[in-house]
Formats: structure tokens, C-alpha cells, sequence
């Protein structure tokens, strides 16, 4: 990977090295909208009883026992900073769970993607991408890679890593479950060198070690090697056509989280939690929770305050404010009962750094220098507030991860990201409004091709009416003809 | 030498013009204008512009019988489309036609709803589904927000709608810019 | 500033910049220079500078003014100062006031403002700036004095002549009479043009035989082939030892600018590589014009021009091939107009028309991936 940043935590931080899980909590916060916006929908009447594990929508699952309250408009851990429609659970305090059977091993793959989406199973590493849908594409390849993405590039994220040294043994059996379902010709585990820790937990388990099928794939520590489309072209070489997914290609590349979350739904155990690192906004304390979806922020904010001194403090003296995310890819927001979802990996306490005011663009490329994606961020920045979709198609917007690399070098602190998350968002409103159009333009001539072939049905019919109406018309006239002619017959004879 | 000069000069402009003959579209027959120009159009088929449709209003600017100003769901970006497309000057909307608004759907109030049909002809895209006596319902995927249907409706039981959730809708704002 | 952020930068010096601190860097990197030249052509260098960036600032606070743009903000990140600064180090020492406001005008209103201040601007503020001056004031801007070690800095009459310079009111004065001197390459193409004139080829191409005689950013490209000694310019002579110093102190300057990482070795790289290789070239083609290769590089503003001028990032193409094209584009335009041209010098020229390339290189020069 050419560019990115080498960003490290400051020298003296301390890392908790425990997992901490959040005791059940009254209330769960659980919105009725995806991650890419979609508003989901439920046959679940307001005032019915759950099971923990109990799938209520697409992608959304009870994670515990409890009553369903009505609809209302509920925060969100979302940079728009809208209220969404949330369903409210009332937890009955047993945590009772579905029971979910274990697959036998020679279930169909059919069961087994149904499972997955039975059970929420859903990317940890940030997107929230549909794990099935992924695995469902990548299936349909004879040739097939498997990337296990355990490259937690951000520094003050540490949950994978928590996860791979303190759960070894599952992880590696999770991989070793994965292989034998997906078959691929070659499994890479891509793994960061600062995380030693986990690389020797992993190797010295004894199934890896009997069974070697993961080739370790050791990548030095630069922001942002994790993000996929950039990972997958580096360890495959392959490169990814604009809006083209890796799975698509026949690359399977998943957080080793999620492949926690595929082993476990396979095993009955629905997706209804994961980790999450908890720092202060200077990264000098950190501690890792194993908290379920839906949990409110402050509960969270609270029980990580409650572990560690360091952390209580910090939240003493910024009891408002909270990143949610990283360092760099997280955005502020304020402490209030927001629920904890899949993508939400790492929380920072504290206001995220204020920004000097911009002043203008000398164009010294040091923002294309970082760039991971090799772009030109200074010409797709102009593009980008002229709104230009030409000139930002031309300089591949779509392949920017928007890791905000270029935002730290940029001399004239100029937020780029956010002019690129903004034409991005422009580039596909532009796209959806021409493919509601096209398909108004369909439907419209379809229209007026049927009101023209019933009206020319209505002609013909007419025409044949007519006619027929002048055949008999014809046909009497003739009678009464001949009838006449008889008359004038008849006094004749 | 002179006569190198010229000669490179010359060379050079067919050089240049060959270029921009390249870069201009040698597309130009009336048909492939009228598509291009209906491309450009937000293809509610609304009527707003006083054309029962936006093919006709596309043949019409085609032809010279209308300005490019008079489609208000296509709004500035329609406009500013076409005044690109043909080479004229982009004109602000004219209000005679209507106004821009946000994207909307019908939604028939189904409580009301007696079921007489009179809507479903005049629906340009088939977005309303229903039969005689029977309640009738907008498929909002597909409605285009024409508007055409909420006149004939004897008992009014049709209204506009925002076309998606606010949610949906959003979009990451530009920075802000120092004047 | 969040500290994985902050601990980057101390990792990364080079990183630790915003625009105000680069453009006082490349001010820095111009101190060794402009003190060479200020003790070998006397105060009027000095002078020069201080009345340019004086009178550009005024210039661009009105500018900020009208624009309604804040002064502070505007003013705060000094590249108003490197460019007038830029603009001064092209001129001869003590240019007459109303010159200087000129050139001020041009650099700050024609050559930033117009195209909506910085950032913005096509071509290089400082070159647009001298390129007004060069056609509109060609003896002001191209008579150097002999140089001259110290310059007559503790000499009264020095002073007088100076202030009496700047205040003129006429463009042609004759208070330096005695001492006036062409730059080097000013000198050598005279000669070269008397020695050769009967060369079609190097009898120039415009209509401008008017102005021979005027030197362009400060002389540049050699000298022995002719005969160094008619022209008083020999290696060896002062004149030839300040032109090369001070070719070695802006060398010294632009590579402290590659060390802290505020320029790429790309642009001046293939700048000084196509400028030598289209010099290689004419002594092949006309071997009358030869003159020894070092003195291509040392005499005149090629050194000047390829660390200081061309590099300015903002009319440069921002990747890396494009910038390889740019710089040697302005290599050979640059001996190109020195040998073709009216003028001895041809840098400000070279990069004023690569200035208008540079969009197209950028766009062409899209970095290599597949669609």
C-alpha cells in the first residue's frame, strides 16, 4: 500500500487487558432503520413478548428477553444526527434464549445463509454489510479467497485484538469452521505487527497448529490497512471496478469478529453483542467491553467509568460529549441513550478535536503523497465543490475509503473527507434520481404503448361494429327488397 | 523558413481542430436530439409545462416551441441540463409553470377510497392499482408525484406525501465555506 | 489535535506544517541568497525587497478588502511576502519606485486576485509580476550593476545613489552610468548575436530587435565558448565569481527545501536534466553558441528558477509524472528562449507558459490504475 499513516498511541498509554461485559440493562434501544437507511419493517405488534436471539426485523434481534414496546423516534449513532423510528425493549430480567439448535454438519448452504440471517449476523469491522449476502456472492465463484481482516489499523481501536489474544482457541476453531464451508484455495489472516500479543496466542493454539490452513499474512502498522477494497488489493492484487465488491469477485475478506459471529450463529448463538474499545479522547487509557446491541451510550460511557479510573475521570471532565468510532473515521456526538450497534467498534470520551479554520488549497499534493487509494485529493476537492460529477468520476471518487488521512497532512486544514463524503453523497443522489427516472420513463411509455394499442383495439372494434351494423343494415335493406319486390309481385299476379 | 513557419502553423491548427472535432459529438439527427433532451428531463410526466408528457415538451424544445425553463420538478439542475445540452442560455424556472418542490408520492387516504377508478387512467406511469368498488392503492416505488390522479378523485381522498423518509433522504452536508 | 495525530507529526517533522509555517520556510530557504546578493550588488537589494513586499502587502490587504475577505487571515499565511520577495531577488538593485509599484500591482491584482486570490491563480504571481515589468520597463529591469564584494555598503554616495534611483521619476536615469553592466548571459548573447548573426536560426523569431541588451531573471547560461574575456565576464572575473556564488546559495537553499520535505526532487531534477540535455542538443546543432555546460546551469536563474519559481505548488501539476513533464518543459523552453529569444533569459518565460499546461499534464496524468 502506497501512502497512509504510520499513527501510533502515545508512548506511556495503558491498555486494560480484560474484557469487560455490561450487566443486562432495563431498556434496549433497537431502530427500525438499516445502516444504509432503509426503513425496516416488522409483523411485531407493540406489547408482544421476545426471546433473546428472536429475529423482530431484517438485521435486527432481540438481544434479550422481553417485552416490545410501540415505535418512537429514537436517537441515533449516526453523523446525521436524526432521530429514527426505534423499537423499545423492555428486558424481563430472565434473558431467556431462543433455542436455536446447532447445525448438523451436513445441513445445505441455503440453511446455513439463513441461519446467518436468522441470527443478524452482520460486518463488525464498520459497514454492517449483510454477512449472508457476502458469503451468498462469493459462494457463486468456483475460485474463492478467504481474508480474515483482523488489520484494526486505528490506533485506540483494540476489540480485535482483545478478541484474538484473549479467545484464541475459539477464533482459530471460527476460521477453521469458515474454511470448511467456503472451500477457498487459499486463506490469508491478515494481522498487524504491533499485535504480537494475538499473533502468538493464535500460532501457539494446538488446532492451528495440527492443522496449519491459515497462511499468516503479517502487515505493517499504517492507517488505513484495513479498509477492504485496500486490503484486498493488496494481499490479491485484484483490482475492484467502481461499485464493485470484493465478494463479488470471489473474495470473501471478513472482520475476525464477524467470523466469531458466523461460528456462533452456526453453533445457535445469535449476533447480539460485540466488543468495543473504550479511550479516552487522548488514548491514554483503554479498556474493551463486550456490550450488546441496542445498549444505551451512557450505560456504556457509565460501566466503562465504573472499571476504570482513568476513564471515570475523563468522563468527569467531558460528561457531554463522545466520539463514536475512531480516532479519525469516528464523528462526535452527545452522550445520551443512542443505542451501541454492529458498526460502532470504538468510543472516545471526550470532544473530538476542533479543527483550525481552512484557508485555501496551495495544492502541494502532500494529501495525495498519504493517499492509500493513490488518488489526487486535491483535484477531487476542487471537483467536489464545484460539484462537478465528470471531474470527480474522472478522479475515481469511488475508490476513496474516506479514511482522512489527507485531513491530517493538509496544510491549509482543509476538511476534505467531509467535502468527499458530501460529493459522494451527491454522486449517488444524482444516480438514484436518473434510475427513478429511467424507470418512470419505462413505465410511461409502456403507458402510452397500452392507452395507444386499446384505442387502436377500440378502433378496430368500432370498425368492425360498424360494419356490421352496415351488414345488416344491408342485410334489411335487402329484405325489405325482396319483400317489396314480393309486394309488387303479388298485385301483379 | 517562413515557409516552415507557415507550414507548422498550419499543421498545427488541423492538429488542434481535429482535436476538438473529436471531442464535439458528431451525434446531430432530430431524433437522437429529442432523446437527449428527454435524457435531461425528470420524466414525471407531469404536464406542468403545458405538454401532456416529457417526450412532447423534449420535441417541443426540439423544435423551438418551448424554453428550457419550463419544467418545475426538474427544477435548476433540468435547466441547467439542457442549457448545457443546447448551447442557451440556463433561464430561471418560470413560475408561470409552477414551482420546485421536494420529491412527493400520492397516497389514497384507503379509509375514503370508494373505489370508483377515475384515477387510474390518468396515472402516466400504471402506479395505481384497483379495481371498481374495490379500494385502490399508490405503488409509491413507482409513482412519479404528477399529481394528475388528485383531480379526478371525487372525494379527494388523494395527497402528496414526502416521497421517502427524512432519514433516507439525508445526505452529508458540504463544509461549511468562509466567504 | 488528537495525540495518535500528534505523536504522527513528531514522527514526521516534515508533517508538522500548515501554510503560513510552509511559505516561512521557503522565505528561510531564500535568506542565504538574498544575503549574497545584497553584499555583492549593495543596498539596493535590500531595498528592493523591503519596498516590494511593503507595497505588495498594502496591495493585497486592499485586494482582501474590496473582496471582503479577512485582511488577517488573508495576510497570515505570507505567501504575499514570498512572492514579493520572489519578485524582488528577479530585479536589478535600487529599480525606481513607480517600477516597483507596478510590479507589485501586477504580481498581487493580475497575478492572484483576478483569478480570486490564492490558490487560484494559474500563473505564478512573482513571474507574472516581472513578465509586466520585462516588456513594460525593459532597461530598468535588465541593467545590473558590476558586482562588486560589499557592494559599497559603507560608502554615503552609495546610499544617495540609491535613494536618488528609487525616487526617479523617468524609467531612464543615468545615475549609474559608470557602472552599469549586463548580467552574464545578457552580455554573452550580444556577443554571441554580433559574433553570429549571420546564424538564421538564432536571429530570433520576434520583432523585438529593440530590446537586446536586457537580461531576464539574472543571467544564466555560460560563457567560455565565446570569448569570455571581450565580455569582461571570464571565469574568474567578479562578475562571474557573484553569479555562480550565488547559483550555489540558492542550490544551498532548495536543497534545505527537498531535506524538510517541502518540495520533490522530480520537478527540479527534470527541469535542470531537460535544460542540459536541449544545451547538449544546440552545441551539436550550432556549435558557434557552445558555451561550457556548467556555466548553463550556474549563470542566470536556472537554479533559481528550478528550486524557487517553477516548484511554487499552487501553478505546478500536483502528481508526480505530471510534475516530470512540467519541469522538463520548462528545462528546454527555458534554453530555448535563451538561444531563440529576444531576451538572454528565458526562465519566467519557460514558466509562465508551463503554467498554462499544468492543468492539462494534471488531468492527463491521472495516476496509473485501472477504470
Amino acid at each position: 500500500m502506497k501512502g497512509g499513516l504510520a499513527l501510533s498511541r502515545p508512548a506511556n498509554s495503558t491498555i486494560d487487558d480484560q474484557i469487560h461485559t455490561l450487566p443486562l440493562q432495563a431498556t434496549y434501544y433497537l431502530p427500525a432503520v438499516s445502516y444504509s437507511r432503509a426503513v425496516l419493517h416488522s409483523q411485531y405488534e407493540p406489547g408482544q413478548s421476545v426471546l433473546r436471539g428472536e429475529s423482530i426485523a431484517q438485521g435486527v434481534i432481540a438481544p434479550t428477553s422481553g417485552t416490545l414496546r410501540a415505535q418512537v423516534n429514537h436517537a441515533w449513532p449516526h453523523p446525521s444526527h436524526l432521530e429514527v423510528p426505534t423499537w423499545e425493549l423492555e428486558a424481563d430480567g430472565l434473558d431467556t434464549a431462543l433455542p436455536l439448535a446447532p447445525l448438523a454438519q451436513n445441513v445445505t448452504t441455503q440453511d446455513k445463509l439463513s441461519r446467518l440471517t436468522m441470527a443478524g449476523v452482520q460486518g463488525l469491522g464498520g459497514a454492517g454489510f449483510s454477512t449472508a449476502k457476502k458469503i451468498e456472492r462469493v459462494l457463486q465463484h468456483t475460485e474463492r479467497t478467504l481474508i480474515i481482516n483482523a488489520v484494526e489499523c486505528e490506533p485506540g481501536v483494540e476489540c480485535d485484538r482483545m478478541l484474538m489474544q484473549s479467545h484464541a482457541s475459539s477464533v482459530i476453531e471460527a476460521c477453521h469452521a469458515l474454511v470448511e464451508w467456503i472451500q477457498p484455495t487459499q486463506t490469508l489472516f491478515a494481522i498487524e505487527d504491533d499485535k504480537q500479543s494475538a499473533i502468538d496466542a493464535l500460532t501457539s493454539d494446538k488446532t492451528h497448529q495440527q492443522n496449519p490452513v491459515l497462511t499468516w499474512v503479517t502487515l505493517p502498522a499504517v492507517y488505513p490497512s484495513g479498509a477492504e477494497s485496500l486490503l484486498v488489493q493488496r494481499l490479491t492484487g485484484l483490482h475492484l471496478a467502481p461499485n464493485q465488491r470484493a465478494a463479488d469477485a470471489g473474495v470473501l475478506c471478513v472482520n475476525v469478529g464477524t467470523v466469531m459471529a458466523i461460528y456462533n450463529a452456526l453453533n445457535g448463538n445469535a449476533a447480539i453483542d460485540r466488543l468495543i474499545s473504550v479511550s479516552t479522547q487522548d488514548l491514554m487509557h483503554t479498556t474493551t467491553l463486550s456490550v450488546r446491541f441496542g445498549t444505551p451510550l451512557n450505560a456504556v460511557l457509565k460501566f466503562a467509568a465504573s472499571q476504570h479510573t482513568g476513564l471515570a475521570e475523563a468522563l468527569r471532565l467531558n460528561p457531554t460529549a463522545v466520539q463514536v468510532g475512531g480516532p479519525l473515521s469516528g464523528f462526535s456526538r452527545p452522550i445520551d441513550n443512542a443505542p451501541i450497534l454492529a458498526g460502532c467498534n470504538a468510543l472516545l470520551i471526550g470532544p473530538s478535536h476542533q479543527s483550525q479554520p481552512p484557508s485555501a488549497c496551495i495544492r502541494c499534493a502532500e494529501c495525495a503523497t498519504v493517499c492509500p487509494a493513490n488518488l489526487l485529493p486535491q483535484e477531487l476537492y476542487t471537483a467536489a465543490r464545484s460539484d462537478d460529477h465528470d471531474v470527480l468520476k474522472h478522479y475515481r471518487l469511488d475508490a476513496c475509503v474516506l479514511c482522512g488521512c489527507c485531513d491530517v497532512v493538509c496544510p491549509a486544514h482543509i476538511p476534505l473527507t467531509q467535502w468527499f463524503r458530501f460529493a459522494k453523497g451527491s454522486v449517488a443522489e444524482q444516480a438514484q434520481n436518473e434510475a427513478d427516472a429511467a424507470l418512470a420513463r419505462t413505465r410511461s411509455e409502456q403507458h402510452a404503448a397500452r392507452v395507444e394499442q386499446r384505442a387502436l383495439e377500440k378502433a378496430v372494434a368500432d370498425e368492425q361494429r360498424r360494419s356490421a351494423a352496415a351488414a345488416a343494415k344491408h342485410a334489411k335493406a335487402d329484405i325489405q327488397a325482396a319483400l317489396a319486390r314480393v309486394k309488387r309481385k303479388k298485385p301483379s299476379a | 523558413m517562413t515557409w516552415l513557419a507557415l507550414t507548422s502553423l498550419l499543421l498545427l491548427c488541423l492538429a488542434i481542430g481535429y482535436g476538438f472535432a473529436r471531442l464535439g459529438n458528431s451525434q446531430s439527427s432530430e431524433e437522437t436530439l429529442i432523446e437527449r433532451i428527454n435524457d435531461c428531463l425528470p420524466q414525471t410526466q407531469c404536464a406542468q409545462c403545458h405538454f401532456p408528457g416529457c417526450r412532447p415538451y423534449a420535441e417541443a424544445i426540439a423544435d423551438g416551441r418551448a424554453g428550457i425553463n419550463q419544467c418545475p420538478p426538474g427544477g435548476d439542475a433540468t435547466i441547467h441540463a439542457l442549457s448545457e445540452l443546447l448551447g442557451v442560455e440556463a433561464l430561471p424556472l418560470d413560475k408561470q409553470f409552477g414551482v420546485s418542490k421536494p420529491p412527493l408520492v400520492a397516497l389514497i387516504d384507503e379509509a375514503v377510497c370508494i373505489g370508483c377508478t377515475l384515477c387510474i387512467p390518468p396515472c402516466p406511469v400504471d402506479a395505481i392499482v384497483g379495481s371498481g368498488k374495490l379500494m385502490h392503492t399508490v405503488i409509491a416505488e413507482d409513482c412519479t408525484g404528477c399529481e394528475l390522479c388528485i383531480a379526478p378523485c371525487p372525494v379527494d381522498c388523494i395527497s402528496l406525501v414526502p416521497a421517502t423518509a427524512e432519514i433516507t433522504q439525508w445526505r452529508p452536508a458540504a463544509p461549511e465555506q468562509r466567504s | 489535535m488528537i495525540p495518535a495525530l500528534q505523536s504522527y507529526r513528531q514522527a514526521n517533522p516534515a508533517q508538522r506544517r500548515d501554510t503560513t509555517r510552509i511559505m516561512t520556510r521557503v522565505c528561510w530557504a531564500l535568506v542565504p541568497g538574498t544575503a549574497l546578493m545584497a553584499l555583492w550588488f549593495g543596498p539596493g537589494v535590500v531595498t528592493n525587497g523591503l519596498l516590494l513586499i511593503l507595497l505588495c502587502v498594502l496591495f493585497e490587504a486592499g485586494a482582501l478588502l474590496l473582496r471582503q475577505r479577512s485582511i488577517r487571515h488573508g495576510l497570515n499565511d505570507g505567501s504575499i511576502v514570498l512572492a514579493a520577495w520572489l519578485l524582488a531577488l528577479c530585479l536589478p538593485p535600487a529599480v525606481p519606485m513607480f517600477v516597483l509599484v507596478i510590479g507589485a500591482a501586477a504580481t498581487t491584482l493580475l497575478g492572484k486576485h483576478v483569478y480570486g486570490g490564492l490558490g487560484q491563480n494559474p500563473f505564478n504571481p512573482a513571474m507574472v509580476g516581472y513578465a509586466v515589468l520585462l516588456i513594460s520597463f525593459p532597461q530598468n529591469t535588465t541593467q545590473w550593476i558590476e558586482p562588486q564584494w560589499l557592494g559599497g555598503w559603507f560608502n554615503p554616495d552609495t546610499w544617495e545613489r540609491v535613494w536618488s534611483q528609487i525616487t526617479a521619476s523617468s524609467g531612464v536615469t543615468s545615475a549609474w552610468d559608470a557602472v552599469t553592466q549586463a548580467t552574464p548571459l545578457d552580455q554573452f548573447r550580444t556577443a554571441t548575436h554580433a559574433a553570429s548573426s549571420a546564424t538564421t536560426s538564432a536571429s530570433g523569431m520576434s520583432g523585438m530587435s529593440g530590446m537586446s541588451g536586457m537580461s531576464g531573471v539574472s543571467g544564466v547560461s555560460g560563457v567560455s565558448g565565446v570569448n569570455g574575456s571581450n565580455t569582461g565576464i571570464g571565469i574568474g572575473s567578479a562578475t562571474s565569481i557573484a553569479w555562480i556564488s550565488l547559483s550555489a546559495a540558492w542550490l544551498a537553499g532548495g536543497l534545505y527545501l527537498l531535506f524538510v520535505g517541502l518540495i520533490r526532487w522530480h520537478l527540479p531534477v527534470a527541469m535542470l536534466a531537460a535544460a542540459t540535455t536541449t544545451y547538449i542538443v544546440y552545441t551539436v546543432w550550432m556549435p558557434d553558441i557552445t558555451l561550457p555546460l556548467p556555466w548553463v546551469l550556474f549563470y542566470g536563474g536556472l537554479i533559481f528558477g528550478a528550486f524557487f519559481i517553477a516548484t511554487d505548488p499552487v501553478t505546478a501539476p500536483s502528481s508526480r509524472s505530471a510534475r516530470l513533464w512540467y519541469g522538463a518543459g520548462i528545462g528546454i523552453l527555458c534554453v530555448v528562449l535563451r538561444v531563440h529569444s529576444n531576451y538572454p533569459e528565458g526562465v519566467a518565460f519557460a514558466v509562465l507558459l508551463m503554467n498554462a499546461c499544468a492543468p492539462l499534464l494534471d488531468r492527463v496524468c491521472v495516476r496509473d490504475q485501472p477504470q
